[in-house]
């Protein structure tokens, strides 16, 4: 068991040009953390310095007790005992799958009896003898999760190891692996550009931007209550409307009254967000002065359908309803808004 | 379009290319045929042949032992290290590959007239060929995947461990095709064993023609010689064949990142880039240069001089111009198609590439005295001898610049209205042209240097730079011989030079797909 913590982690190519920036991050053992990021916001170089690739400026990575990189020590990666679970093409293809796995076996003494334990782990039993490009992608990612969990590393680290798979076959994989590595208990760190990957696998979610963790917080959390403006946009679509404090608990915006979930920091002026799915559609009946509507495009996508409407006042806002309610451009609606939603200062 | 038509005429084309391509390989066979199993099993078992036999399998070993010990740290260092004038020393360290073997065996010779011997011919030839094992070894290691080396890390590797048991391995084919193709230069090479009077078989062939007391022998050495390289070129083909199926996924690969050593080791590094660089490239140069300053007993004959450029000029155009007319035809049909007759033509147009050129100078020695008696000592003979030994290296070029343009530009031309000839010639024709050239370009370069075939079917009286040069080193006249070979190197440096240019330029503006190595030297490219 193996918690990773990560303190004022500094890293980058010289002292003005840093891509992290002091992050900081406690990944709890046993469990799956993920780390979010757009391109560019440092999650790569983040798993490039836990693995030891990369060697940081300051701040320390440590797992468990044992410091890795700090002031004073320095474990090169052959010694941290991290397994990495890279994108895709990362098989040794001079050697067979059961070779790829025992690379991290070496003078272990039942190591074949491992090979076989970890390849039906994967639910890759009896491919020992087949060549890395004889395997489906999915395939050779099992055998690289396999091959980093052989030797019983620490904590595995996992480079957006889905995102080169086909659609079709993504959910599935990433659900098997990250399966596997809850069912073993491992410490294991996710990083991903794809927040419904991230939402999904991992029981904690960090978002990064500019080199550091922005929040770090369950995935329902993280959705729900995201601490500003950008977290919210990137982890799920928003509808954001002008919205000024109405009282304590709310603000009042386009659709008159909504409650918050951050009452604390209401701003007298600032913006509204809301999920698209929180916006319920009526047909307009004459009665109704707020929150009317009129339907611009409607894409459908059969269990569900995106609404883009354009309110009165010219502002435009997103509706993500049931597929089984039937809409069309032009149509005149009312909107009301379900739960609350999460303001922040414009 | 999967099962277009082949064209009648390209196919009657390409079989005459095919069939000039074999006759000196079948008519080889043929007069080793006619003298009686008796008389070639004499001539097989003789000790003499053993000894021979022996002898080039060990220099090509030799050499390839000692190119690959070399050639794999110094692709690794350009390809890896952070080292200073990174660009300058991959051209610099490419440049043998443009020096003939007999020059750099003279600019050795020149300096220390004792050296002579195995040792001395295997130390020249592999600083000539090392280019071979480092340029594709370069190449590879760049384009090795870092994550696999980082996986290797994590998995309990050290930095030393992690490149035997990933980096090496990711690089191993290419460095064997290129050790392989070492193999074949060392083979058929007659220049450098020439001079440093080792007898291997490209050697013992030449005396045995020109003593010409047996030529049944020199028929069976021929044969022999051109079995061991062809066992040479399928097990390079094998090698590189097995490469393509590696490439695991899509090819996101990851680039390694520049290593940057510490001063003292950077230092080491340039200290040994230089070294090399002086033995391969330099110190050839320089010595050619001091005697070229310190002139001969006999001063030089500008008139010679000129007549011989200008000849070899000449004939090496010649040869390029009908090479470049007589590789289109099955060039282009190896590119669309894949037809069984059309692989067959290809395949039989290749035979040059197995074939040393003391083989081919014999067998058309044979073949113009008892077939061809008009052209036997004519330039046409020559010209014959260069067209079947480059062939290959147009018909790749060829090749290669058909099948980077997509078939669906002349049917959209169709399409737009023009017949069948003129899409062609405005689609196809148009984009191909430039490296179809280039290919020519390379055979006419390649036929400057020739030596061998040269000596043996020139028509008497006709020299051209490389005889001129080889008669005068022969008598240890090194400072006569000096203007020559530096009028060879000139002649040699210009097409390397334009071709380095041409595929840098060809790199930067198309999209080929390919990324074959953007190295001066497109010798390693061929097929």
């Amino acid at each position: 068991m193996t918690r990773v913590l990560v303190d004022g982690l500094v890293v980058g190519y010289s002292a003005a040009d840093t891509v992290l920036n002091g992050l900081m991050l406690d990944a709890p053992s046993g469990q799956i953390t993920a780390v979010l990021g757009a391109s560019g916001s440092g999650k790569t170089t983040l798993l490039r310095t836990l693995a030891g690739f990369l060697r940081p400026t300051r701040g320390t990575v440590a797992f468990g007790d044992r410091v890795v990189a700090g002031p004073g020590p320095w474990v090169p990666p052959e010694s941290r005992r991290v397994g990495i679970v890279p994108q895709e093409g990362a098989l040794f293809p001079h050697l067979d799958v059961a070779g790829n796995v025992a690379f991290g076996l070496r003078g272990v003494p039942d190591a074949r009896a491992r090979v076989q334990e970890v390849l039906s782990i994967v639910g890759m039993s009896g491919s020992e003898r087949r060549r890395p490009h004889e395997l489906s992608g999915g395939q050779a990612q099992r055998i690289a999760l396999a091959r980093a969990l052989a030797p019983k590393p620490d904590v595995v680290l996992l480079d957006e190891p889905f995102s080169a798979l086909d659609a079709g076959m993504r959910t599935r994989i990433a659900e098997e692996v990250c399966g596997v590595l809850a069912e073993l208990r491992t410490t294991a760190i996710l990083v991903t550009h794809d927040q419904q990957e991230a939402l999904g696998l991992a029981h904690l979610v960090a978002y990064i931007d500019a080199g550091k963790v922005v929040q770090a917080a369950s995935p329902w959390e993280l959705y729900n209550e995201p601490v500003d403006l950008s977290t919210a946009r990137f982890v799920g679509d928003v509808v954001e409307l002008p919205a000024h404090r109405a009282d304590a608990a709310g603000v009042d915006c386009a659709f008159g009254y909504v409650s918050v979930t951050n009452p604390s920091d209401i701003p007298s002026k600032g913006v509204l967000v809301l999920r698209p799915e929180q916006i319920e559609l009526r047909a307009a009946d004459g009665q109704h002065v707020t929150g009317l509507a009129r339907v611009v495009s409607v894409r459908y996508r059969g269990h569900d359908s995106m609404i883009q409407l354009e309110l009165a006042d010219g502002s435009p806002v997103v509706a993500q309803v049931s597929g089984q309610q039937r809409h069309a451009t032009g149509d005149e609606v009312v909107l009301t808004v379900r739960g609350a939603g999460r303001v922040f200062a414009s | 379009m999967m099962h277009a038509r082949v064209s009648r005429t390209l196919l009657l084309l390409s079989g005459v290319t095919a069939i000039i391509a074999v006759t000196p390989l079948a008519y080889l066979l043929v007069r080793v045929l006619d003298a009686g199993p008796a008389k070639v099993w004499s001539a097989l078992v003789r000790m003499r042949t053993l000894e021979t036999a022996i002898t080039s399998v060990a220099l090509a070993a030799t050499v390839i032992v000692m190119c690959v010990a070399i050639g794999v740290p110094i692709a690794w260092a350009l390809a890896r290290v952070r080292v200073p004038w990174a660009a300058a020393w991959s051209v610099l360290l490419a440049l043998p590959l443009a020096i003939p073997s007999y020059v750099a065996a003279y600019a050795w010779l020149a300096e220390f007239s004792a050296m002579t011997g195995f040792w001395a011919a295997a130390f020249v030839l592999t600083l000539v060929s090392m280019p071979y094992v480092i340029i594709p070894t370069t190449v590879a290691f760049r384009n090795a995947d870092a994550g696999l080396e980082e996986v290797a890390r994590t998995l309990g590797r050290g930095p030393w461990g992690t490149f035997w048991s990933a980096s090496m391995p990711q690089a191993w084919p290419a460095t064997a095709a290129g050790a392989l193709l070492v193999g074949l230069y060392v083979l058929s090479d007659f220049g450098a064993v020439a001079l440093f009077r080792v007898d291997a078989f490209t050697r013992v062939i030449y005396a045995s023609y020109r003593g010409s007391f047996d030529r049944t022998t020199a028929a069976v050495l021929a044969v022999v010689l051109v079995m061991l390289a062809l066992l040479l070129i399928l097990a390079e083909r094998r090698v590189r064949g097995r490469t393509s199926r590696w490439r695991v996924g899509s090819g996101s690969s990851r680039r390694a990142a520049a290593l940057r050593l510490s001063t003292w080791q950077t230092t080491a590094v340039v200290i040994g880039l230089t070294t090399v660089a002086i033995l391969a490239i330099v110190f050839p140069v320089f010595s050619l240069i001091r005697r070229l300053l310190e002139g001969s007993r006999r001063p030089l004959d500008w008139g010679e001089l000129a007549q011989a450029a200008l000849n070899t000029l000449g004939v090496s155009t010649l040869a390029a111009i009908v090479v470049v007319i007589l590789a289109l035809p099955v060039g282009i049909l190896a590119a669309r198609s894949q037809a069984r007759s059309v692989r067959v033509l290809e395949a039989a147009s290749y035979t040059g590439h197995a074939l040393p050129g003391v083989v081919v100078g014999l067998s058309l020695v044979f073949f113009t005295l008892l077939v061809l008696p008009a052209i036997y000592q004519t330039l046409a003979a020559l010209v014959l001898a260069y067209t079947i030994l480059f062939l290959p290296k147009s018909i790749g070029a060829t090749r290669t610049a058909v099948a980077v343009v997509p078939p669906a530009l002349e049917q959209t031309a169709r399409t737009l209205g023009f017949g069948p000839l003129a899409a062609w010639s405005r689609t196809t024709l148009r984009l191909a042209t430039p490296m179809v050239a280039a290919g020519g370009l390379l055979v006419c370069l390649t036929a400057m240097k020739e030596l061998p075939a040269t000596l043996m079917l020139r028509p008497t009286g006709f020299d051209t730079l490389a005889t001129e040069l080889w008669s005068r080193t022969e008598i240890a006249a090194y400072g006569a011989s000096a203007p020559y070979a530096l009028a060879l190197m000139v002649l040699a440096a210009v097409p390397a030079w334009l071709l380095s240019w041409a595929s840098e330029r060809r790199a930067s503006t198309v999209h080929t797909g390919a990324s074959h190595d953007r190295v001066p030297m497109p010798a390693t490219v061929d097929w």
